[in-house]
């Protein structure tokens, strides 16, 4: 059976949930549409214990939108999301540094944030299969498998995860700006291809001086009419928000690399 | 007990919008045409209505002497949990 979705609902009651958890906290950070971090340290004073403000929550949302919704709450976001995926629905999960090993290593290993499918090939490979396993395993080879990513989900089995829970109002800061096109028909020469890059480089160029930001490299991304999908970088000698020199750059890559 | 059964009805809502936003419903006109006064707005909360679905601002009132909810969805449309 196919029912048609109701996107401004889900963006409605998103937004009414997030008006309950800010009654508690300014440490609000959406994970997607339907997942939030919370940070209630110190509030204890306040609001009582975590335990008590999750299933708080967890009533105020029932009453107030009809919803349900599963609370995890611990020392960390990595603990915390894990502990509001294990008991559904309209249920509080509780880990703790004291219980967090017996309650999560037995999970298994793709549950932890951070594990996708390509990630758990990896762990396959070595036989590393929950969460205890990938926390009892020496990090450097992790590393060596992984790179950081490897040392960073070490960490997070061990409980070691430090990251903060952003203010509701913070913006991450702008790291990349980009444009790109499918354009209408195949392009068959290189003159064709000058054109769209300086076409979308205006844009580009625009967008740097909005955010008072220069360009210390470019990088393409072309695809062909196969989908097949290639992507190439290089730096820029000096940063710049010029769209010429950065409509020259991304050519003379292209020149270089596309064959 | 058991509970009666009920069902979402949509209705007709007289409400004065006063310039400090709040509003205060007057009277309802229910699906067979019929007006009931609201004598009285005991409470206002946002709340779900666990019987019929839907939420909003519910509005607990007093209209001959019954107790009653008054859901405003917010979105230009009122219903009540009306009985089966």
């Amino acid at each position: 059976m196919v029912v048609p979705p109701h996107y401004e609902e889900y963006i409605k009651y998103s937004k009414l949930a997030r008006s309950v958890y800010n009654r508690y906290t300014d440490q609000v950070e959406p994970y997607g549409m339907d997942e939030c971090w919370l940070d209630i340290s110190g509030t204890q004073n306040i609001f009582g214990s975590p335990e008590k403000v999750a299933n708080e929550i967890r009533e105020r949302i029932k009453f107030e939108l009809g919803l349900t919704i599963s609370v995890g709450v611990s020392f960390n976001k990595i603990f915390a999301k894990l502990g509001s995926d294990m008991k559904k629905p309209d249920a509080v999960t509780v880990i703790d540094k004291e219980t967090f090993r017996e309650k999560i290593w037995g999970l298994p290993a793709a549950d932890l944030l951070g594990v996708g499918r390509a990630t758990q090939r990896v762990l396959d490979n070595y036989c590393i299969r929950t969460i205890g396993d990938l926390a009892n395993t020496n990090p450097d080879l992790l590393k060596s498998r992984l790179g950081k990513n490897g040392i960073a989900l070490w960490n997070f089995a061990n409980g070691n995860d430090h990251s903060i829970v952003a203010k509701q109002d913070f913006v991450s800061p702008v790291k990349s700006i980009g444009h790109g096109t499918t354009t209408v028909a195949d392009l068959e020469n290189s003159e064709q291809v000058w054109a769209v890059f300086l076409e979308l480089t205006q844009e580009i160029g625009h967008k740097l001086r909005v955010h008072q930001k220069c360009a210390e490299g470019v990088a393409i991304h072309i695809r062909d009419n196969t989908l097949f999908s290639k992507q190439w970088q290089i730096k820029i000698p000096l940063p710049t928000q010029s769209p010429m020199v950065i409509a020259k750059t991304a050519f003379a890559l292209f020149k270089q690399k596309y064959s | 007990m058991e509970q009666p059964q009920r069902r979402k009805v949509y209705v007709k809502v007289n409400a004065d919008h006063n310039p400090d936003g709040s509003c205060r419903p007057n009277s309802i006109t229910f699906e067979n045409d019929e007006v009931y006064e609201i004598d009285r707005v005991k409470q206002k909360c946002r709340a779900a209505s666990m019987k019929v679905g839907g939420n909003g601002i519910r509005y607990t009132v007093m209209i001959c002497g019954q107790e009653s909810y008054l859901f405003d969805e917010e979105n230009g449309k009122w219903f009540v949990e009306a009985k089966v």
